[in-house]
């Protein structure tokens, strides 16, 4: 039994893993330059209605192509910050959650403190950022899909990677 | 007529133009005194060809000779230059504190004048002898006042006077030459050989260190800045300073070679890989995402040409020499000098959590905080961009440490010693409160380090494939009771390579694997809550498994993250226990691969019949029965096949 067990996760291991072998393990469906722009777009999206429900008078956001974290494939990720007045940091949460779903975008929060939505493949976390120098500052967070690339692609995203952050916002 | 003299209104005195981001200028000048100590040292070491002889011979000789001695002054001069400037820039650092504290008082007096100015309008005849009394003392401080900041004007100038006039005495080539001459420079290869005895013992080392001259430690960063910037002991500051200066004379170098139409080797695209990977893991800190937090980067190591060209290199945000609270991010396969940037992202994240945390405790809590970025170990790794299966053979053997402990088992020693090194170094005696944290393979180099009896207060395992071998329960980890924290994801595989025992209990694989899973509840960590992941197949394994629930541990909404604030942060009690896994961690890369045999063998067949029933038979009640039945035979054959547990 053990035995047919082994050969039958050995061999389920084997597809994964002849999968993960071929180029198209993770290789992404679109160039890198309009998987870029796609992120930028959901993020240009959101920003504004995030500023308008905090009612936020200064918003700054950039982003950069990097390598994913474990090494494997690159993204377009980055963050800013919103500007607001003090307030009660749960209601001003609140306010940008409900304004966000109803913009379309899914609430995927998990942690307190956070509003974590997501549309597309593109993952956006809004929170207070208490340690800031100006009280009422929120913090804003993205984050693309991670996707191989490879020839040009490959080439622009490690080019923009050396280049750092660049403005998205305003 | 009674009058009240009452001083005059102080205005500001601007700061110093002279910020600590004129740092960069005497980094500047430390990278081209290092590029040419290093042509000098390159042209001692040469004479004339081995094919000249005789005149030919004797005149190259002479030539190379005087190239070097040229270089060499030209070097002295710079080094000259680069210490007036670091002592210029010390006595700045010092007369920004000075302005600071004259500005202090300069606010405290306008406002008691602003205040005697309405106790004056309030006031009553028989209040006016008092009120004068106020106004003489208020003057008389004032006039102090006055005076104070007159010497500090006058220190400021007399401070740039002696900067000039040191960087004026070596402006000529006569001056260089006299200064590579003169018997009282550093002899920087005997402080550099004191340096590498002293070796690891990294309290001799800090000693040995803060004793030195101003210039001697200026002459060394100049001659041997990877020596100085990679030597555990040195203070940060120093390290940094060194290394930033290796950093851009590598850059410099290898662009230039670049722009001079010279293609770079292999090699010297992976060298220039690491060396602008950690001028963007510096640069990061300043994005939008963390502009509001003025957190200050450090350079802590930099040897690109380690590990066969996969580098080491360690980056700090915020100063660990002076921090609260401290900890050291250990990232695991895959990660080598070229990723410091995405992974000091990691360190950045946690950072600005941590204080986020601390700011938010009622009543808030104060405190300052370093997090690192460290990789400074071998980490098994290979070409990720690989497609085909012969680009692995080269780093073939690079990943078979995977499963392995040799090399978390030489970087545990290497984390130790990085961690004596935050110990010595910390201004006010051992760090107050550093946590160690271990990702993926770097969980299991972190578990040998504190199995080891690295000097650390708090151990965090997250995305572990094990514990290392020979710790069995978070007690063999060394550390403070109740302080080793552990997350896992349900959906992270890396995580379900845990375990004491191989596939085949009892037989020869059970050599193999990094040790006990450690979110196991027998194994008495504090087991925090994480994203758990999405459930995967097939590609999966790396698309969503890998790339993703085995990587955001410190995506900003993960709870883990608030967790690894909660201990960086040394509140530890916020830390809510889940009680760990009571499912082995194989059980989870076996009921994987049953649901893989599942998906791709044994769901086809029910879908086609389903097929069946649902189309062709539906009015054939008889056959749709049939085949129903059919189904649920094939279900259950699947299940007495595929047990609950791993037999």
């Amino acid at each position: 039994m053990r035995t047919a067990l082994l050969v039958l996760s050995v061999g389920a291991l084997l597809g994964a893993t002849s999968a993960c072998s071929s180029s198209s393990a993770g290789g992404d469906e679109v160039s890198a330059k309009a998987r870029e722009q796609q992120v930028i777009d959901t993020v240009t999206q959101a920003v504004p209605v995030a500023q308008e429900a905090l009612g936020a008078t200064k918003v700054l956001v950039d982003g950069s192509w990097a390598s994913c974290p474990g090494g494997v494939g690159h993204r377009f990720a980055g963050g800013g910050t919103l500007s607001a007045s003090e307030g009660d940091t749960e209601a001003q949460l609140d306010a940008i959650r409900t304004a966000l779903v109803e913009a379309g975008y899914d609430d995927e929060t998990q942690a307190d403190g956070h509003v974590s939505v997501s549309r597309g493949e593109v993952a956006l976390d809004f929170a207070p950022q208490l340690a800031a120098k100006t009280p009422g500052t929120f913090k804003m967070s993205y984050q693309g899909p991670c996707k191989r690339y490879s020839g040009d692609d490959e080439d622009y995203v490690k080019a923009q990677n050396l280049e750092g952050a660049r403005q998205v916002l305003p | 007529m009674t009058t009240i003299t009452v001083p005059a209104w102080l205005p500001a005195e601007p700061q110093l133009q002279v910020t600590e981001a004129s740092g960069a200028i005497l980094t500047d000048v430390r990278a081209a005194a290092t590029a040419v100590s290093d042509v000098a040292e390159w042209a001692r070491a040469k004479g004339a060809p081995a094919d000249f002889s005789g005149d030919a011979a004797e005149a190259a000789d002479h030539a190379v000779t005087r190239f070097a001695t040229d270089t060499d002054a030209v070097g002295a001069a710079l080094e000259r230059g680069a210490l007036a400037i670091d002592e210029f820039l010390t006595a700045m650092r010092r007369r920004r504190a000075e302005h600071d504290d004259l500005m202090e008082q300069r606010q405290t007096l306008n406002a008691e004048r602003d205040d005697l100015l309405r106790r004056i309008d309030d006031a009553t005849e028989e209040q006016v002898p008092g009120l004068q009394a106020d106004a003489a003392q208020l003057r008389s401080r004032f006039a102090a006042y006055q005076r104070d900041l007159e010497t500090w004007r006058d220190r400021v100038d007399s401070d740039e006077q002696a900067c000039v006039r040191s960087l004026a005495a070596v402006d000529q080539l006569r001056e260089g030459l006299t200064a590579a001459a003169d018997r009282g420079r550093t002899d920087t290869a005997a402080l550099a050989a004191e340096l590498r005895r002293l070796g690891t013992d990294t309290d001799a080392v800090n000693a040995w260190w803060r004793g030195l001259s101003q210039a001697e430690r200026n002459a060394l960063m100049i001659s041997d800045p990877d020596l100085v910037g990679n030597t555990n002991g040195i203070p940060t500051g120093d390290r940094d300073e060194a290394n930033t200066s290796a950093v851009q004379r590598d850059i410099e170098h290898l662009l230039g070679k670049q722009a001079a139409g010279e293609e770079l080797s292999d090699s010297e695209q992976r060298w220039l890989e690491n060396a602008r990977s950690i001028e963007l893991a510096v640069a990061n800190a300043r994005t939008a995402e963390y502009a509001e937090l003025d957190i200050d980067a450090f350079v802590m190591s930099y040897q690109p040409h380690a590990f066969g060209g996969d580098g080491i290199a360690a980056v700090a945000y915020g100063d660990p020499d002076t921090a609260d609270h401290t900890a050291v991010y250990v990232p695991g396969i895959m990660q080598d000098g070229t990723q410091i940037d995405e992974n000091g992202l990691q360190a950045l994240n946690l950072y600005e959590e941590t204080l986020g945390s601390m700011a938010g405790e009622d009543p808030p809590r104060t405190g300052s905080v370093s997090t690192i970025a460290w990789i400074g170990y071998d980490s098994p790794n290979f070409n990720p961009e690989s497609t085909m299966p012969w680009d692995l053979i080269d780093s073939g053997g690079d990943v078979s440490h995977t499963v392995t402990e040799a090399n978390a088992q030489a970087g545990g020693i290497a984390l130790s010693q990085f961690v004596d090194g935050l110990n010595s170094t910390h201004t006010g005696g051992d760090q107050p409160h550093l946590t160690v944290i271990g990702h993926s393979y770097g969980s299991t180099t972190s578990s040998y380090a504190a199995a080891g009896g690295m000097d650390a207060d708090s151990l965090v395992l997250i995305g572990s494939p094990g514990a290392s071998e020979g710790v069995h329960h978070a007690s063999d980890l060394t550390m403070p009771e109740g302080q080793v924290f552990v997350g896992a994801a349900d959906n992270d595989p890396v995580s379900w390579l845990g375990g004491e025992d191989g596939l085949l209990p009892g037989t020869w694989d059970d050599s193999l694997g990094l040790g006990a899973d450690p979110a196991q509840h027998d194994f008495g960590a504090t087991v925090f809550a994480v994203d758990n992941g999405q459930e995967f197949h097939g590609a999966g394994l790396v698309t969503t498994g890998f790339m993703e629930n085995h990587t955001n541990y410190f995506d900003d909404g993960n709870p883990a993250l608030a967790s690894m604030a909660d201990v960086v942060s040394g509140n530890s009690d916020a830390v809510v226990d889940t009680g760990g896994r009571t499912q082995e961690a194989h059980d989870y890369l076996y009921d994987w691969a049953g649901g893989e045999v599942q998906h791709h063998l044994v769901q086809p067949v029910v879908d086609t019949y389903d097929d069946v029933r649902d189309g062709v038979v539906e009015t054939y009640e008889g056959v749709r029965d049939g085949v129903g039945d059919a189904i649920d035979g094939a279900e259950d054959v699947w299940d007495d096949l595929w047990p609950d547990h791993w037999p």
